[in-house]
């Protein structure tokens, strides 16, 4: 699938925080996202989701196609390559 | 809710004035006669009397506070072993100017501030007795818990032990009341983008008569353009190159906008309270400074990270806040909120029932952990 992504601003230490673009919802992220940790929570206004996977997070509204993506510090860049490799291997 | 980094909504005539700006003939900053309206000296004495400063021409207008500060604190006369005193409240746009002249041999100390982000003016005066400074500087307000500073006094401690005054007004300017000349501050530096309304890309720095910084940056002037070096006279010997026109109209207009409609303190410390009570009922951990205080306020919900928190008042909520340090490390081991805080901070226009929106969001998370 293509992807746009953004570095965000995040006041953390240690943050590397990246915002993408899918031409998928949160939802349907979530249902591609086979061996990662997926959670729900439908109480909010807009409900959301994240999903962990060996210190990575992704998380958003599961209505949108905006998600957020958090790296570990100590492997960011091997593990921002790798998704990406990814999104661009998966079918929307 | 984030009007501590940007203030938002401005009042409308800050918008039309820089669009009429930008639509006519430039200014002549510098360069024009008598007849030219010059909008860096109008800003300037609506500035000046505002901050308590009898000779508007001794404030440099740059594009923010970060320029303010670095002008002043590289431009004051800085040798290898002297000491500057500065606080654990301070913004990066201190701290990072003080790291670097650390590199030239300079050394820093820091004053903590007590669990509520406050610098203990006894704290201060102990701290500038035992190392002796050459040049102090303080937050006047922390931009995390909104705490304020009596400046008067620790300006006064400063000067018992023969060190200079600099004061960041960045959070307070247009929302405290300050009296430069009164409280004897060498130098003070603010921003028009937050409690003066105005917009991004304008501030600069009050230098007190008596003081001539060495400018930092350096660069036309429009005058004396003979000279190697900027010209000696305020302010434009801190003013190197064309300013940010359209912006100081929005700033003047601001500042007159202000002038003519004085901001209603009890109104804002009732929202305030609100606010606080509010969020202490649901079991936030809130920090709450006494006043005087800006309408500021961190906190964190029991169960979330302050980031996750955060993500989900803006992200499901539409509750634009900001997380984290605040571009204060130094305070949130001080404030016992080491992973930093989910900062909500008011303006004069936030309303009852904003302050109920954003209670009723902060319940949803609460109540879903």
């Amino acid at each position: 699938m293509e992807f746009r992504c953004k570095k965000t601003e995040n006041c953390f230490a240690g943050a590397r925080t990246y915002e993408y673009e899918l031409p998928v919802t949160g939802k349907e992220l979530t249902r591609l996202l086979a061996d990662w940790d997926i959670r729900e929570n439908h109480r909010f206004r807009r409900p959301v989701f994240s999903a962990r996977r060996e210190g990575m997070e992704i998380k958003g509204i599961l209505a949108a196609r905006v998600v957020k993506v958090n790296f570990t510090e100590e492997n960011w860049e091997e593990e921002k390559k790798g998704l990406e490799r990814w999104l661009e291997e998966t079918e929307a | 809710m984030n009007n501590a980094a940007t203030s938002w909504p401005k009042p409308e005539e800050v918008g039309e004035a820089m669009a009429k700006a930008v639509r006519r003939l430039p200014g002549a900053a510098n360069r024009g006669g008598i007849e030219d309206v010059n909008v860096f000296d109008e800003a300037r004495r609506e500035l000046a009397s505002l901050m308590g400063v009898s000779c508007p021409e001794r404030i440099a207008l740059g594009c923010n506070s970060t320029w303010g500060l670095n002008e002043a604190l590289f431009g004051w006369p800085l040798q290898e072993g002297d000491t500057v005193l500065a606080t654990n409240a301070e913004h990066n746009s201190v701290l990072r100017p003080l790291y670097r002249l650390e590199q030239s041999g300079v050394r820093v100390v820091y004053v903590p501030a007590d669990e509520t982000g406050r610098i203990r003016p006894e704290r201060w005066k102990e701290t500038v007795q035992k190392y002796r400074p050459r040049l102090c500087v303080l937050n006047h307000a922390s931009n995390v818990t909104g705490a304020v500073n009596d400046a008067e006094a620790m300006c006064a401690s400063a000067h018992a032990y023969g060190a200079a005054f600099l004061l960041d007004m960045s959070q307070t300017l247009g929302c405290v009341p300050v009296r430069l000349e009164k409280w004897g501050v060498d130098m003070a530096a603010f921003t028009g983008h937050k409690y003066l309304l105005g917009p991004q890309g304008t501030g600069g720095l009050y230098v007190r008569q008596g003081i001539s910084l060495r400018p930092y940056m350096v660069g036309g002037t429009g005058i004396k353009s003979d000279l190697k070096e900027m010209p000696d006279e305020m302010p434009v010997h801190l003013e190197a190159g064309t300013g940010n026109e359209p912006s100081y109209h929005g700033l003047l207009a601001a500042l007159r906008w202000s002038r003519e409609h004085p901001a209603d303190r009890d109104i804002i410390s009732a929202r305030m309270r609100q606010l606080a009570d509010g969020l202490a009922g649901i079991g936030c951990q809130v920090i709450r400074p006494e006043e005087p205080c800006m309408p500021v306020l961190s906190f964190v919900i029991p169960g979330y990270t302050p980031e996750e928190a955060g993500d989900i008042l803006t992200d499901s909520y539409d509750i634009i806040c900001r997380t984290g340090l605040h571009c204060a490390p130094g305070l949130m081991k001080d404030i016992g909120m080491p992973q930093g805080t989910i900062r909500l901070s008011l303006s004069r226009f936030t309303s009852e029932k904003e302050i109920e929106t954003v209670l009723s969001a902060v319940r949803d998370l609460a109540e879903s952990v």
